[in-house]
């Protein structure tokens, strides 16, 4: 299986993140894969961090123990694609 | 007669299968359904809740968090001193999700959201986190009796604290899961009917309906109050008079005479059978008194007395009584005073309560 690069997880992300947070309504204008997704930018909270937690490990085998590293991991969608492409099990 | 008002409406929102989100208008444009299930006429959601909580909701929370934001404009409380919700079945839809997740899952790797949404006292939160309320905050999840058990709990508040304002609601959904369910056992019709033949199909089973409905009660009148609320009674599976001579225990204790009450709100449902014992008190006590029923434009739930009390409540607030809501019509007087509320859910849990308008 083709490894994806990092700007295919960015575009994944994104729909996922739209979906699966239900974003539709609620996307800042500019919004991109810098976007802070927490405070100001997307404005997420504790609970959306549970869902981002849940997402990395049903959709890319990857389980965040530590919840430290959760706050550098999920500052952005960049941020959440290089950690992906970096972790996740090869195949 | 005239008993002591112990307790006053001063607002109300209800989100029903009729428009009634809209106080200006009181049931005048009729909603007709070709089918047994009875969902609920939804507002624009944005005028009520901001766009980034919405956005987790599920349809049933935002049509709770909805009735209760009308409830707290119209009574003009912004900070209840209590919050207490009731439910029949709770968030069946959202139980049913998280279920299934459960399972597609193999019971690892869930999301919160669904969760959070099934429990049953997620709506009581969700109001109280919206208004920041800190204050007594519980929910009655006890089928045919929860909402009753709701305003029992709210009233005991008040004896309390005469000072204080509680918003007291409740909610039910017209769920899937539970009308596949409902229809095992004949609660609902077989034959497909129009909501407004309801009473005139004389067979076994009633219409799923659903809805959210919110008040603030307390013990102080103000210029937003709808009525008074003078007692509340249940009975649960009476056998043989018990329930006529119930209510005219109940009518007796608040010194009130059949010919007192203008008006009754019956709770009848469409069942044949289980109309039957409601009928028969109505027959038997208030024979002569003006009838209205409602279970043709709510359906039946587990909470339709929060419906019944809304319509009571409205009918004495507005001093009108809607065309569609009237069975059994006799002469009325010119300013309605006394409505008693007599409703049954699936003909074992009797209701009786009892509005007073005020001059």
């Amino acid at each position: 299986m083709k490894q994806q690069t990092i700007d295919e997880l960015i575009v994944e992300l994104r729909e996922e993140l739209i979906k699966q947070l239900n974003l539709e309504d609620t996307l800042p204008e500019g919004f991109d894969e810098n976007t802070p997704l927490f405070g100001e930018g997307l404005g997420l909270d504790s609970i959306d961090s549970l869902e981002l937690v849940v997402l990395l490990d049903r959709n890319y085998g990857i389980k965040l123990k530590d919840p430290k590293e959760g706050r550098h991991v999920f500052q952005s969608i960049r941020t959440m694609a290089e950690y992906i492409a970096k972790n996740r099990p090869q195949v | 007669m005239g008993e002591k008002v112990e307790y006053f409406i001063n607002g109300a929102g209800i989100i029903s299968p009729q428009k009634t989100f809209d106080s200006n208008v009181f049931l005048t444009d009729v909603a007709q359904y070709d089918k047994n299930v009875l969902t609920c006429i939804t507002p624009d959601f944005k005028a009520y809740i901001n766009p980034i909580q919405m956005r987790r909701l599920s349809r049933m929370l935002r049509i709770g968090l909805s009735a209760a934001t009308i409830c707290l404009r119209d009574s003009k409380v912004f900070m209840p001193d209590g919050i207490v919700t009731a439910t029949g079945y709770g968030f069946l839809d959202e139980t049913a999700k998280f279920l299934g997740e459960v399972l597609k899952q193999n019971e690892k790797q869930l999301t919160p959201t669904y969760f959070m949404q099934s429990t049953s006292n997620a709506l009581a939160g969700l109001v109280a986190l919206t208004i920041k309320c800190m204050g007594y905050n519980n929910t009655f999840a006890s089928k045919g009796y929860a909402f009753e058990n709701a305003l029992t709990d709210v009233m005991m508040q008040l004896n309390e604290n005469a000072s204080a304002n509680f918003l007291v609601g409740a909610y039910d959904e017209a769920a899937e899961v539970q009308y596949k369910a409902s229809m095992r056992v004949e609660h609902f019709k077989k034959e497909c009917i129009n909501n407004l033949s309801l009473f005139e199909t004389p067979t076994k089973g009633s219409i799923q309906g659903e809805g959210s409905a919110f008040f603030m009660l307390t013990r102080k009148q103000s210029v937003s109050t709808w009525c008074g609320l003078l007692d509340m009674h249940v009975v649960y599976k009476p056998e043989g008079n018990e329930l006529n001579d119930a209510l005219k225990t109940f009518l007796s204790k608040n010194h009130i005479q059949p010919k007192d009450i203008d008006l009754i709100v019956s709770g009848a449902s469409g069942d044949i059978d289980h109309d039957a014992i409601l009928d028969s008190v109505i027959q038997s006590s208030l024979h002569t008194t003006f009838q209205t029923r409602f279970k043709h434009l709510s359906g039946e739930y587990c909470t339709a007395t929060a419906f019944a009390l809304w319509l009571g409540a409205s009918m004495l607030k507005n001093q009108t009584v809607p065309e569609v809501v009237k069975v059994k019509k006799t002469q009325l007087p010119e300013r309605l005073k006394n409505i008693l509320v007599l409703n049954h859910y699936m003909g074992k849990s009797f209701t009786f309560i009892l509005l007073t308008g005020l001059d």
